[in-house]
């Protein structure tokens, strides 16, 4: 745990980032000098989601945290898929955390990358051009679920694709599937951004290249289902 | 590309001698300024005027650092992230011979003015190693066989930087694993090339191991230590870390790390890569982290089985190491492992093919269900 000894430390640190308190994802609104004994400093959080699919912001109660609450985590985060909805955007996309030069301890936009999507992608997605992430995508629930590891299972994931109109749907932090956009029967599955396998027939079992062969022990792991092509 | 050195594709001047073993230091410390004065008793009976000359005086000197006299081989400069703190740095590169006496100079320097730093969380040790004298394939090597161990060398060197927004863990912030396989599998060197500078930007510089230092300096920083100018607690360091670059060289490329590292498992690698005695200080911690080696070692492949050709001349994967250095007793021994309701019985080296050939073989199985 990083104890900040000043008040303006721990604001230049944490206000206005993303921690997680008792593993779920916080908004830091503020950070304060408490009352009592010692004057501690406190964090102002907030639970996600605070903004709706439609980007509407939701009203969320704040409440008080102390700064040394051993559940209050502000160093390590598992970022991957997120399967973002928001808007007409249906899509699981990948994040990576950067060693960026700046100052702030919590999760924020300029740590966060976006991973394996083309300029019509970062388009829709509205991203600023050089692949970091938007704040108004981590302000959602998909966002929470992300850190905490929630993902839909592969059946889900399919029937998401099949029915709901989603592009790629992750079904963990390193891995999604996805459908192509012109030929509807195409099914791919994606590792940390980038195609690894595809399935035409049903029931699916992808097929991964030689080059990919490295990552049948992880593929397993998650439950997908492939085969190499030795070809 | 990949057998091109740092001055072949930065330009940057190579450090003068033929000793490549060169190091630079870097230790942050705090309490270098002189404790606040108090003011006295009768201050608020004191005329305005004199007041304000008291709280200028106070004031300036709280600004003032200690005067630490000049040391051979080492500047001292001003660090603002630190509180009353200044950073110890060597003077350029240093060969790896002259480290402990230039370390013994340092504290002999405290300890002649009576200055005993103080090591907060805040500080940290930062070492430069110089790789003028590898190519980027064996700094491609280098990185892996860091990540491969990253999280026991942070516990090693200080947990409580794990996470410090000053020093993110590869294995954590992995942006820079993302970067070189792109650039591994860029079609044009031109990519390849804008890919290297920026990876090597100044601004991904908050990395435990930092890629900045290539571009500008030739070296690689690594900035996961705590604080401390123990010349004994530095030199393990170092030496760890010397271990890496000296095992780099043994690895024809990637790919071969990787197999090694998958047929040994993280006991066996550990063993090979930092001797049976030498490093007794490290290597007892590691079974904490196998879980952590292995997760590791998933980025690692990414970027290993990226290409197939590393070397330019040839395809086949070929490790130097002979299969028998670094065999423990324990791993000469019997095992048994079971996976679904296969066990396996047989001996320790050859327990890791024996797990991909059952996994493998149960893979078809499921795959041949799949397909009805």
């Amino acid at each position: 745990m990083l104890q900040y000894d000043s008040l303006e430390q721990a604001r230049m640190r944490l206000e206005s980032t993303i921690i997680t308190y008792k593993g779920q994802a916080v908004y830091v609104n503020s950070v304060v000098q408490g009352r009592g004994k010692g004057r501690p400093i406190q964090l102002r959080v907030q639970p996600l989601p605070l903004s709706s699919p439609t980007g509407a912001p939701l009203a969320v109660e704040t409440v008080t945290v102390s700064m040394d609450d051993p559940d209050a985590n502000f160093r390590l985060f598992r970022v991957g898929y997120q399967n973002l909805v928001f808007g007409d955007i249906r899509r699981a996309v990948f994040l990576v955390r950067a060693p960026v030069r700046q100052q702030r301890q919590g999760l924020c936009e300029r740590q966060l990358y976006v991973e394996g999507e083309d300029a019509t992608a970062q388009r829709e997605l509205d991203l600023n051009g050089n692949g970091n992430y938007s704040y108004r995508y981590m302000l959602l629930k998909s966002f929470d679920d992300m850190l905490a590891g929630r993902y839909p299972d592969l059946q889900q994931a399919f029937r998401m694709l099949d029915e709901e109109g989603w592009d790629r749907v992750a079904v963990s932090h390193n891995f999604a599937v996805g459908k192509d956009r012109d030929i509807n029967a195409l099914r791919f599955v994606l590792y940390r951004g980038r195609k690894v396998g595809v399935a035409l027939e049903r029931p699916l079992a992808f097929l991964i290249d030689k080059d990919n062969e490295y990552l049948a022990e992880a593929l397993q792991e998650t439950g997908i289902k492939f085969k190499v092509n030795d070809v | 590309m990949f057998n091109l050195t740092n001055s072949q594709i930065f330009g940057s001047p190579e450090p003068s001698g033929d000793n490549p073993d060169l190091w630079g230091i870097e230790i942050e410390f705090e309490g270098a300024r002189p404790p606040e004065q108090p003011l006295p008793d009768d201050f608020d009976d004191l005329d305005p005027d004199t007041q304000e000359d008291i709280l200028r005086d106070r004031a300036r000197n709280r600004r003032r650092y200690i005067d630490i006299p000049r040391t051979k081989g080492w500047n001292i400069v001003e660090d603002g992230s630190l509180r009353d703190g200044l950073e110890a740095v060597t003077a350029g590169p240093q060969k790896y011979e002259d480290l402990p006496q230039l370390l013994d100079n340092l504290n002999a320097t405290f300890a002649k003015i009576n200055f005993t730093p103080v090591f907060s969380y805040r500080t940290s040790l930062h070492v430069h190693m110089n790789v003028h004298d590898m190519t980027l394939r064996e700094l491609i090597n280098l990185f892996i066989l860091y990540s491969l161990f990253e999280r026991a060398l942070v516990h090693f060197g200080g947990e409580e930087r794990r996470g410090n927004m000053h020093c993110l863990l590869v294995t954590e912030a992995t942006r820079p694993f993302d970067l070189l396989r792109e650039m591994c599998v860029a079609k044009t060197q031109a990519e390849a090339m804008r890919l290297l500078r920026q990876l090597c930007h100044s601004n991904f510089r908050y990395s435990a191991f930092n890629w900045a230092s290539y571009s500008r300096y030739g070296t690689i920083e690594f900035r996961s230590h705590r604080g401390t100018s123990d010349t004994r607690a530095v030199m393990l360091w170092v030496n760890l870390l010397r271990r890496l670059k000296e095992k780099v060289k043994e690895f024809d490329d990637p790919r071969t790390i990787m197999v090694e590292f998958s047929r040994r498992g993280p006991d066996g690698f550990a063993e090979l890569i930092f001797g049976r005695h030498s490093f007794a200080y490290f290597t007892p911690t590691l079974c904490r982290y196998h879980a952590a080696m292995w997760e590791a070692a998933r980025l690692c492949q990414d970027v290993a089985f990226c290409r197939k050709d590393w070397v330019g001349e040839k395809e086949e994967v070929k490790s130097k190491v002979r299969p028998w250095d670094g065999v423990s007793p324990i791993e000469e021994g019997e095992a048994v492992e079971t996976i679904g309701d296969v066990v396996m019985v047989g001996p320790r080296l050859e327990m890791q093919d024996l797990r991909a050939q059952v996994r493998r073989n149960l893979a078809h199985q499921w795959i041949d269900e799949w397909q009805g």
